[in-house]
């Protein structure tokens, strides 16, 4: 049967996000834009990325993404984030490494309602000329320069939306909080990926190490981020830890 | 109706040299008493780097040791990626010719492109151009086997004029088939005479449709090799047991193992959007039927799971659809121990096989007729 993650769950517990009242309703923006660049990474430590709960794809690839929100509950805001594409059981989702927000609303809403583990960072995503362009800096340090080179339009039905996982503390537990977002898409590039800087250590492992480029996407339309409907136990298969609120 | 056994060769973690040889061996067991018992064809597929789903990188040698070992049975590459980065088309056609030698004729050869990205990307492959290439492929590899000498001088490759040798055993050249995955290319194997093996398993609704329109389009098909061949496959799995609880609650286990296989592979549709990949190729109906990170995946409609009789309804549902052949997964990461599959197998052959005569071959027919 397929290898599970072997992450060492102890050590990442402290600094798990503290949840307060999970999201129980959806929020909508019709002003959102997201760049998305795909890589696979090295391999060498695909278990000990992951918790127990998660398969790591074959092969194991992250996605790193910058996405503006012209509207949300806490007003506008951009996320940066970096993330492990595993399974769950027969389900794919991203499980994310780490990530910034752009406002200190932004990052307790996203930590407490979602246990997305967000720290604060300046977040530039813009569309230019030759294609949009992401810049992350935190402290005046730059921790994610990234763009799209030569972008051509695809149908918005070729691009699959993914679940993510966020390792959180949900009361005394620790869990993975599936956050299940999804887009109305008005307009969606395709081209390759251009990583000019990353720092992963700052988004929170160093080990993701990006290798061998898949693809860029950016696109502009509304996005819908639904209620958290399931958390699942790191420390079991998702099959058999799986609960739904 | 047409039987056939259908292999990825799966083998389980943790990989050692007597386990890999363990699972070949226990396939060409099953293939041995698949002759015996009547089975129309063996189909391998071409799968590269699919950690514990499939070890099979190389059906052509194992269709070869089927062939060695058996007496009637047909051979079938199910399929052989006819991708430039993976195979160039000569060494396809040359393997492919070499094959139909060595088993005395008995090759079926599908044809396929690939829906993964753990593939494509490994291999540096462009997914949005595999449809072309496959096409164009298709159209060449014929001509090698018919023609003295062959030139080229296309867009998925180029070659000047040489003799690719050998020519294949049958005449004018082995049946042809396209792995039927994503939607649409049933249609393309129509438009080109080629017979439709289907890799995916649908509903009976949806197949009902399929066949009709396929056995439409194909009635004013432009064949790309020298005769038509107007069959539609359909892949299920099989455990068959005196037992129906029994029968069933294996046959679904198998199902699922699959199912959770199959998942754990990076789809061009999930890696890489492009329009060249509009379904998930390996897995449609359980990704469907999956909705919560704890759900098993989906257990889909007339499985050959069972009972006889049960097994015997379900084929009956799948005939009435205009189906022409069933080709079976035994096994899945050896999940299920090999004297229980060759018991499968053996009641299948004994108590469902008889129940479907089969039909002089009228699916064959000349191009220039």
């Amino acid at each position: 049967m397929p290898i599970y993650g072997t992450l060492a769950l102890e050590e990442y517990a402290g600094a798990a996000p503290v949840t307060g009242e999970l999201a129980n309703e959806e929020w909508e923006t019709d002003q959102a834009e997201a760049l998305t660049l795909s890589y696979e990474i090295d391999d060498t430590y695909r278990l000990e990325m992951l918790p127990a709960a998660l398969h790591p794809s074959i092969p194991l690839y992250a996605q790193i993404m910058v996405r503006s929100h012209g509207s949300s509950p806490v007003g506008a805001f951009n996320l940066a984030e970096v993330r492990l594409m595993t399974r769950a059981g027969s389900h794919y989702g991203g499980y994310t490494i780490g990530a910034f927000a752009n406002t200190t609303e932004s990052v307790e809403f996203l930590r407490t309602r979602y246990g997305w583990a967000v720290s604060l960072g300046d977040i530039a995503l813009n569309q230019r000329h030759f294609g949009a362009r992401a810049h992350v800096e935190v402290d005046g340090r730059c921790v994610l320069d990234m763009s799209i080179v030569h972008p051509q339009p695809i149908t918005p039905g070729d691009f699959l939306v993914i679940a993510g996982f966020h390792l959180a503390r949900v009361g005394s537990d620790l869990r993975l909080i599936q956050s299940e977002p999804s887009y109305e898409i008005e307009m969606i590039q395709r081209g390759k990926p251009r990583l000019t800087s990353i720092d992963t250590e700052a988004f929170g492992d160093v080990r993701v190490r990006p290798q061998n480029p898949i693809v860029a996407t950016y696109l502009k339309g509304s996005f819908k981020l639904g209620r958290v409907r399931y958390l699942i136990d790191p420390t079991r298969p998702a099959t058999e830890g799986t609960e739904q609120i | 109706m047409k039987f056939g056994v259908f292999y990825e060769i799966s083998v389980p973690r943790p990989w050692d040299a007597e386990k890999e040889k363990t699972v070949y061996d226990n396939c060409l067991e099953q293939v041995r008493l698949a002759d015996e018992l009547g089975f129309d064809y063996v189909w391998a597929v071409e799968h590269h780097f699919l950690e514990e789903y499939s070890h099979c990188p190389a059906p052509e040698i194992f269709l070869t040791a089927c062939a060695m070992q058996t007496n009637n049975i047909r051979v079938g590459h199910g399929i052989v990626v006819c991708v430039p980065e993976i195979n160039h088309p000569v060494r396809i056609a040359e393997r492919a010719a070499v094959l139909d030698l060595v088993s005395g004729g008995r090759l079926e050869f599908g044809t396929g492109r690939s829906a993964t990205w753990t593939e494509l990307g490994g291999f540096g492959a462009d997914p949005d151009v595999t449809k072309e290439t496959w096409d164009e492929i298709v159209r060449a590899v014929p001509k090698m086997w018919t023609q003295e000498r062959y030139a080229h001088d296309g867009v998925c490759f180029q070659m000047p004029s040489r003799a690719v040798l050998p020519k294949p055993y049958q005449k004018p050249h082995p049946p042809m088939w396209v792995a039927v995955t994503s939607p649409g290319t049933d249609v393309d194997a129509a438009e080109r005479g080629m017979g439709a093996l289907g890799l995916t398993f649908g509903n009976m609704a949806e197949q009902e449709k399929k066949v009709a329109n396929y056995h439409r389009i194909i009635q004013s098909c432009d064949p790309v090799g020298e005769f038509v061949n107007e069959q539609v496959a359909t892949v299920n799995f099989l455990y068959c047991h005196e037992d129906q609880a029994q029968g069933i609650a294996t046959g679904q286990r198998l199902a699922q193992t699959f199912g959770y296989m199959a998942a754990q592979l990076v789809s061009a549709r999930e890696a890489y959007p492009s329009r060249s990949y509009a379904s998930f190729g390996l897995l449609p109906q359980a990704r469907r039927q999956a909705t919560a990170p704890g759900e098993q995946p989906g257990v889909p409609e007339g499985l050959c799971i069972g009972d006889p009789e049960r097994i015997i309804q379900a084929l009956k549902g799948w005939e009435s659809t205009g189906t022409t052949g069933v080709n079976f997964l035994l096994n899945v990461i050896e999940t299920i121990p090999q004297e229980e599959v060759l018991a499968s197998l053996r009641l299948f052959g004994e108590e469902v096989m008889p129940q479907f005569k089969e039909a002089p071959d009228a699916n064959i027919r000349n191009a220039r007729a």
